[in-house]
């Protein structure tokens, strides 16, 4: 009896996550999957988004979650290399770091717009475009994947760090060839769900990346990303539902695509690295 | 015990250790002889690894560890009072950890990091090298055909002797052994314990260890490290047979003897 009800109790929780997924996998399937086509992909939306297709969308999505995935890998990686790998030399700088992390890993992604919108786009005169608002996701992204990467880089054994001091390896060897190497698959991981965060993001880039639906023509140009799309097409377009959920399900679908190239880019890296 | 000065590879004088204000060693005067093997030995918390970390200066790494007095190295000169370019001094003063640690990555490249920072940047020069160390320490027959392998999928004893490879191959003067056998069985602890032995004359080899007998296998010189209250020292250096056999202080003849420890 026990036993049944501990199968129960962890095939219900552990099968909870997979019934959520299924269940929105259907439900914008059923009314979005008839609407997408070839035309849809390539086209640019006309009436709204009424007809037409998403192609400026995609490309607009790519671009900025391509440039803040860039940015943040860059700044992320090096912020959470000096906080786990200079913690002990400077403790107080750390913590404070790491307090501020955290406290903006929590602020709502809206704060993030209306601070993307005051800086980027006006202070810095970005003015409504691809680059504020990828910069906007890139301040949004950094405080979880440099917690993610940080605590992976934390639990590479030290021992491998004093070897590699003791075999006459300078610091910035032993943190680059030995370390980080060893941490990828946290590294990896925490890339890669602050890149599915920004990808679905709608309220940061709302008031960021503008929503203007024709192809962008540089990083300085506005352009509408997929998730503002089937916000507009589900909020503000009559006879918009459908379009939304076939743009959802291209949303998805990208996200999966985009997981799976990172994963086997840093899988052939680490079989790589290893021989 | 008096020794002449080209004979000496380590000088320590009134060397003390202390991690904060906790001392773990104080008032250490010693003199280790070029291409002889020392043991330490003593009771856990004596200040043995201490001492041995503070000699190729990764005591750097222990947090708030202070070394003080002499500790000097021959090619170096005081290792506390000068600028020393600690990639070199480590490249010539190698250690051995207590637990076999190669890195997770295949045997060769476990060769190639520190042989690439060391400059040497051909692949059939660093090839030849680790050939040469794997040979030295009976690897090679073992491993030539599996080098693109996980260095750490080795047995135990097969991974320590990699570790003595792999700090043999920057060719340094002085090698520190920090319990080498402490995490093999008997059979490996014998194969590195002749390779120990076999490095006399060659290299000045310093090994910790808790193991009084092989102290008395391997070693030519035995430094007796211990506490007593707050008074942590070595109370007794010399030669294995004078040591063991008739040692001067009661700490020493009452740990060696078993009676205490």
């Amino acid at each position: 009896m026990k036993v049944l009800l501990s199968k129960i109790a962890v095939l219900g929780l552990g099968g909870l996550p997979i019934l959520v997924l299924a269940w929105i996998l259907i439900d914008i399937s059923y009314s979005g999957l008839s609407e997408i086509s070839w035309s849809f992909l390539t086209e640019v939306p006309t009436n709204a988004g009424r007809s037409g297709g998403i192609s400026s969308v995609i490309v607009s999505t790519l671009w900025v979650v391509s440039i803040a995935t860039m940015i943040s890998t860059f700044i992320g990686l090096a912020t959470a290399i000096i906080l786990s790998e200079l913690s002990a030399k400077w403790e107080k700088f750390c913590l404070i770091v790491r307090w501020s992390l955290d406290i903006l890993a929590g602020v709502p992604s809206i704060v993030f717009g209306l601070f993307g919108n005051a800086f980027f786009s006006q202070v810095c005169g970005f003015g409504f475009s691809i680059l504020s608002g990828a910069l906007t996701l890139t301040v949004m992204m950094l405080p979880f994947f440099i917690r993610v990467a940080e605590e992976g880089l934390r639990q590479v054994p030290n021992v491998y760090r004093k070897t590699g001091y003791a075999l006459g390896m300078r610091p910035l060897s032993v943190t680059f060839k030995i370390v980080v190497p060893q941490a990828s698959k946290a590294i990896v991981i925490g890339l890669v769900l602050s890149l599915a965060r920004a990808m679905s993001e709608t309220a940061a880039l709302l008031f960021t990346s503008g929503y203007v639906e024709r192809w962008p023509e540089s990083v300085f140009d506005s352009g509408r990303v997929l998730s503002i799309h089937i916000y507009d097409l589900a909020m503000n377009v009559p006879g918009g539902i459908e379009r939304a959920n076939a743009s959802a399900l291209v949303l998805i679908g990208l996200l999966i695509a985009i997981n799976l190239i990172i994963y086997s880019i840093a899988d052939f890296w680490q079989r790589k690295r290893v021989v | 015990m008096n020794i002449e000065e080209e004979n000496i590879a380590i000088h320590l004088k009134d060397v003390g250790i202390r991690y904060g204000t906790t001392v773990a060693l104080e008032h250490v005067n010693l003199q280790i002889r070029k291409g002889r093997i020392t043991a330490f030995v003593g009771p856990s918390g004596s200040g043995k690894t201490s001492l041995l970390k503070s000699l190729n200066r990764l005591s750097d790494l222990e947090k708030d560890c202070v070394v003080e007095g002499e500790v000097i190295v021959e090619g170096f000169g005081d290792l506390n009072a000068e600028k020393i370019d600690l990639v070199s001094l480590r490249r010539s003063v190698g250690m051995i950890f207590q637990k076999p640690n190669p890195f997770p990555i295949s045997i060769r490249k476990n060769f190639f990091l520190p042989l690439r920072e060391r400059g040497i940047k051909d692949k059939k020069e660093s090839d030849r090298r680790m050939e040469k160390a794997l040979k030295r320490v009976g690897l090679w027959d073992e491993v030539h055909d599996r080098l693109n392998e996980r260095a750490d999928r080795l047995s135990g004893g097969q991974q320590q002797r990699l570790c003595i490879a792999r700090a043999l191959v920057l060719e340094p003067d002085i090698l520190l052994f920090d319990e080498p056998c402490s995490a093999l069985d008997p059979m490996a602890t014998e194969v590195v314990e002749g390779l120990i032995s076999e490095l006399r004359g060659e290299l000045t080899v310093i090994i910790v260890t808790h193991n009084l007998a092989q102290a008395k296998r391997i070693a030519d010189e035995v430094a007796v490290f211990w506490c007593a209250g707050s008074c942590k020292n070595i109370v007794e250096f010399g030669c294995v047979s004078q040591v063991f056999d008739a040692p001067q202080s009661d700490f020493a003849s009452q740990y060696l003897s078993g009676q205490r420890g």
